[in-house]
């Protein structure tokens, strides 16, 4: 079972993937409106070293980004289940910052902080923090009614209904933000890098666009998409196995 | 000693009344029934008694509540435990790992083998290391009664206990309770239930409740001498005429 959830959707891409190739062939299609597979794979060898350099900043962005966005999640959604008087003020807060149009506000961003990879680990933070603190923050609240109710009774001190109720109950909800802001934490950072920058995914992207080498932009597609798949199932893996008690 | 006494209990949710003037007082080692229409606050009073309400649920209470004779805040931890309908044992948590949880929240030690002789008590020998979800929903209310019954409360509250559980589970976990009441490991203990015959069966003394807002009606004594489950499962006939008495009176109270 296992096997065919792997082995099935490699199978499609490698379809896929012969069927353009014969498809741009027999329709004679321009390599600068579409390139063909072999083109792109032949792209992504000459230029491996060169794309490689720059995956391992974007991915050194978009996880120290996700850290930090762990951080302020979850700080944020403990800071008001402890003292729920700051909830007023720290909800509208987050969504006041999720929604900024970061894109917008990216030269400031530059200005201030650099054209390094400062303002792209901030734009991951800015859009990944949100799903964790409102996920940890819905499971905090959904403790069962029976539960607090005997927990009440029993005389548990605060840090026992946090250690052995609110904590264990929310580990699932955590899971799923941590699942849905993984999925975004490349994207994210090539989103920065293309507003500026000159290392990165976003860089190279850049470079093949203005340079119109699309083989070597299809390569470096590939490359996001695989690895932003990579390291959502990771992260999934991850949450999975360490909290596999209470999920 | 009394164990719980109430003085002129009311509540209001808002502007509306819930409990109208509750005067009561049950000895120790009694088991009371709260026996009335559904919805008129019988769980809210339970929930009074055991300090959810106003704690957690926010209402207007006014009246006195002594549980052991000292007003109900300065009880001792411990000394009240609550089972509810399911959903209240913990999900990740083994049988074993729920029945312990009283003791754990209390700061008691050495609790694993006094767990595994409870849930050997409670007919779940060789089932303490299931989750709740490998569990029946009768498995999981012995589990959740085993879990009460470790700290050694003075006062059992029981809120529906065995509403969710088809009639043969049912009937078989009153024939443990009785047991549990005989053993002395269950003292004194409230319960509130919709099932008349769960009422007769387990209780001391009945209180008929009205309808919203909740005042009680009558106080109805049970003498009939236990086992009131023959071995063959039927109910001893004195606990079907005292039934079909309260199952007469409900239905001219609604």
């Amino acid at each position: 079972m296992k096997d065919k959830r792997i082995l099935l959707p490699l199978l499609t891409a490698l379809l896929l993937t012969v069927g353009f190739e014969i498809g741009l062939e027999l329709a004679n299609v321009s390599r600068f409106i579409l390139p063909k597979p072999s083109l792109v794979l032949k792209a992504l060898s000459e230029n491996w070293p060169w794309i490689f350099a720059n995956l391992k900043v974007t991915v050194q962005e978009a996880i120290v980004g996700f850290g930090l966005s762990l951080i302020l999640g979850v700080g944020l959604a403990l800071s008001y289940l402890f003292l729920p008087q700051l909830e007023p003020i720290i909800v509208p807060l987050a969504v006041a910052i999720r929604n900024v149009p970061f894109v917008a506000i990216a030269p400031i961003l530059f200005i201030t902080l650099g054209y390094g990879q400062t303002p792209k680990i901030l734009i991951v933070m800015i859009v990944s923090f949100f799903p964790i603190m409102a996920n940890t923050a819905a499971g905090f609240q959904s403790v069962n009614k029976y539960q607090l109710e005997r927990f009440t009774v029993l005389r548990a001190s605060r840090w026992q209904l946090f250690t052995k109720l609110q904590l264990p109950t929310a580990l699932p909800f955590f899971a799923t933000g941590v699942d849905v802001a993984a999925s975004n934490i490349i994207i994210s950072a090539i989103v920065g890098e293309l507003l500026g920058t000159t290392q990165g995914l976003g860089f190279v992207i850049l470079m093949s666009v203005s340079q119109f080498r699309f083989a070597l932009l299809m390569a470096a597609v590939v490359v996001t998409t695989v690895v932003s798949i990579l390291l959502t199932w990771f992260f999934q893996i991850a949450t999975r196995n360490l909290f596999k008690k209470w999920l | 000693m009394n164990a719980v006494t109430t003085e002129n209990l009311n509540l209001w949710f808002g502007n509306q009344q819930v409990l109208n003037g509750i005067t009561f007082a049950v000895n120790k080692g009694e088991v009371v029934a709260f026996l009335g229409p559904s919805g008129c606050g019988k769980s809210t009073l339970l929930r009074v008694l055991g300090g959810i309400i106003p704690k957690i649920t926010p209402a207007r209470v006014e009246g006195k509540v002594y549980l052991f004779d000292s007003p109900l805040e300065e009880t001792k931890a411990g000394a009240i435990d609550l089972m509810s309908q399911e959903g209240s044992l913990l999900s990740w948590r083994t049988a074993l790992e729920n029945t312990q949880l009283g003791m754990e929240i209390l700061g008691r030690r050495n609790h694993r083998n006094k767990a595994q002789e409870l849930l050997q008590k409670v007919g779940l020998n060789g089932f303490c290391q299931r989750l709740p979800r490998e569990l029946s929903g009768g498995m999981r209310q012995r589990v959740a009664l085993a879990a009460t019954l470790i700290t050694q409360p003075e006062l059992l509250l029981m809120d529906e206990p065995l509403a969710n559980l088809d009639s043969l589970t049912r009937e078989s976990m009153w024939q443990l309770i009785e047991e549990l009441i005989n053993q002395n490991l269950i003292k004194t203990a409230l319960f509130v239930t919709h099932s008349i015959e769960e009422a007769v069966v387990l209780a001391n003394r009945i209180f008929r409740m009205s309808s919203c807002p909740c005042r009680i009606i009558e106080d109805v004594p049970v003498e009939i001498p236990r086992p009131r489950i023959k071995s063959n499962g039927a109910l001893d006939p004195s606990c079907l005429e005292l039934a079909n008495y309260l199952r007469a009176k409900i239905r001219g109270d609604q």
